[in-house]
């Protein structure tokens, strides 16, 4: 019963959004894809409990991967996707296998550094990503070659939605797998989960593996959806921002980044607009604020109060 | 001869320098009940810590069941079948008591790689997760996060995990650490309870606990083996009851 209302939700509510609001598809299925992107750095902090300032590397990978493929005849998107999640799981490898030899401000540090040399690696190489400026001239085909990219943002806002959807069923069956539990018995006492016969590095870092994939995933979906990929899609800023979303929505509840997503970039957006010139201040004000408010993020919040009526009843 | 199921042959581990464990030679049959004990700062768990891989030995070498474990990872000996629990409680805080025994029977059981189904349909794991509760009487509390769990429970379930993973060694550093008198008894009557497929080394200060269930007892004294004995040979020798026994209170 909660399970089919669940599903119903999830089919009917874009749905409805669609109805509803024809005008801000765009703006929406940016919203997705950063809740797919904040859902993959759960699994790695949430669950594995591995903390990463870098993990935009990924989403830029995927972003870039599949930029260049469209921008350079191959504009078939489904493909694309799933060849630019290779390359994110692919680069992620090596950089997993360092990250987790760290301990937890050595993993920040680790990532941190990651994330700006690859950052500077794309500013330099503009030959081939566009530098500064952007990667600009891609042409991706009709999904399934039936459906156009219009101007609405219809299709591309569909095909977020498909995608979240999917990454969104991947995670929630990976974490409660055997798998997924053994990272959670890694994030509460790594030790322990050794010496019970976890060979603690490999699991994390295959976390490590299937989080940038996801996370490349995000990445190519918005490079497709709007046909541009920015420098500041793999730096250290975005990275920041996508930990931000998922510490206001809550770590490890895997919805948690899906709000998180939705409130920080509706709450930029409406800023912005707002009061263009001081909306950062007011951005960092409300960080701060929301931090002492929530600690746990907006589910942990709602837990709590849930908790608290019970006793009082 | 018998091979043994442990032995440690001069094992040493220094910190600078310092030496905590110093050239313990040690043989260990298969479903021994041995006692290791000796006062405080003797080098009781940095020993335990060797065995189990937590800490590389300084010089020295180790084997368990004929194979040269020296240089193995922790994983790889607790799957070989050594297993430990902890002086102070080590246990996963945000884990239910039956998740974490699930998470250790899974790993046991090689299926901690698989990611494709819901570790809550593993029917086998689950029946024996419960017997373990059982055994240890924690059925009542096996679905709430252990942290919310009082400290005597704890030191229980610390047992059951150790015991989890079918051991043929299962170390037991101070199991009753921390608990009232009467709670730890009952704790031995379980370790007591236990099959003989596990051998059993056990530290532990109770004297009284420890001739009741040690078969033979080791003495460590400044990171070396002091003497080693039957628990009768113990008793009677003037220089335990001197270093150890007559100082019992503070250790
Ligand atoms: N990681 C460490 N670094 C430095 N000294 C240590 C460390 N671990 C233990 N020691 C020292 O080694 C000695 C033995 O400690 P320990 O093995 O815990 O003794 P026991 O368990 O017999 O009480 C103590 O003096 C302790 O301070
Ligand atoms: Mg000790």
């Amino acid at each position: 019963m909660k399970a089919a209302l669940i599903v119903a939700g999830w089919i009917a509510a874009p749905v409805l959004y669609m109805a509803l609001f024809p005008d801000s598809l765009v703006l929406a299925s940016q919203i997705l894809l950063m809740g797919l992107f904040a859902l993959s750095l759960d699994l790695l902090v949430g669950y594995a409990g591995v903390a990463s300032l870098g993990h935009a590397v990924f989403f830029g990978i995927g972003a870039y991967g599949a930029g260049l493929l469209a921008a350079n005849g191959w504009g078939e998107p489904l493909s694309a996707l799933v060849l630019t999640m290779l390359v994110a799981a692919i680069f992620a490898l090596p950089v997993g296998l360092l990250v987790v030899r760290g301990g937890s401000l050595g993993r920040l540090m680790i990532t941190l550094g990651i994330a700006t040399l690859v950052s500077e690696a794309a500013n330099r190489a503009s030959g081939i990503t566009g530098g500064a400026d952007g990667l600009q001239g891609m042409d991706v085909w009709p999904l399934l070659g039936l459906f156009s990219y219009d101007l609405q943002g219809r299709t591309g806002f569909v095909y977020a939605w498909i995608v979240l959807t999917l990454g969104f069923l991947a995670v929630r069956s990976i974490v409660a797998s055997p798998f997924g539990l053994s990272l959670q018995a890694i994030r509460e006492n790594p030790v322990r989960a050794a010496a019970l016969g976890t060979p603690v590095r490999a699991r994390l870092t295959f976390a490590f593996v299937l989080s940038a994939a996801l996370a490349g995933a995000a990445g190519a979906v918005m490079a497709q959806t709007t046909q541009v990929v920015a420098l500041n899609s793999l730096g250290v800023h975005l990275s920041a921002d996508v930990l931000v979303m998922l510490l206001i929505g809550g770590v490890g509840r895997l919805y948690g980044g899906l709000i998180g997503a939705a409130i920080f970039m509706v709450v930029h957006h409406w800023l912005s607009d707002l009061d263009p010139v001081y909306w950062q201040i007011w951005i960092g004000l409300i960080l701060i604020g929301a931090a002492l408010a929530a600690p746990d993020g907006i589910l942990g919040a709602i837990e709590k109060l849930r908790s608290r009526k019970q006793v009082a009843w | 001869m018998v091979k043994p199921l442990l032995q440690t042959v001069e094992l040493t581990r220094r910190f600078g320098a310092f030496t905590a464990v110093d050239r313990v030679s040690f043989t260990l049959p298969a479903g021994a009940r041995h006692a290791l004990i000796g006062p405080n700062g003797a080098g009781k768990t940095t020993f335990v810590n060797l065995l189990s891989g937590v800490l590389a030995p300084s010089s020295g070498e180790l084997h368990f069941e004929g194979h040269c474990i020296t240089r193995t990872p922790m994983h790889l000996r607790a799957r070989m079948g050594l297993s430990r629990t902890y002086q102070i409680t080590s246990l996963f805080p945000r884990l239910t008591a039956r998740e974490q025994i699930v998470f250790a029977l899974l790993e046991r059981d090689d299926l901690g790689w698989s990611w494709l189904s819901p570790y809550a349909k593993r029917r086998a794991q689950y029946e024996e997760a419960e017997s373990l509760l059982q055994l240890v009487r924690l059925t009542e509390e096996g679905d709430i996060p252990v942290r919310s769990l009082p400290y005597g429970k704890q030191r229980l379930l610390e047992i059951a995990l150790g015991l989890a993973i079918h051991p043929s060694l299962l170390i037991l550093d101070e199991p009753a650490a921390g608990i009232p008198s009467d709670q730890s008894a009952e704790l031995f009557e379980v370790i007591a309870g236990l099959s003989r497929e596990t051998a059993i080394l056990f530290i532990e200060h109770d004297m009284d606990i420890v001739f009741r269930f040690a078969e033979r007892i080791t003495v460590l004294v400044n990171g070396g083996v002091f003497c080693e004995g039957t628990p009768a040979d113990i008793a009677a020798d003037a220089d335990v009851r001197r270093i150890y026994l007559g100082d019992a209170e503070n250790v």
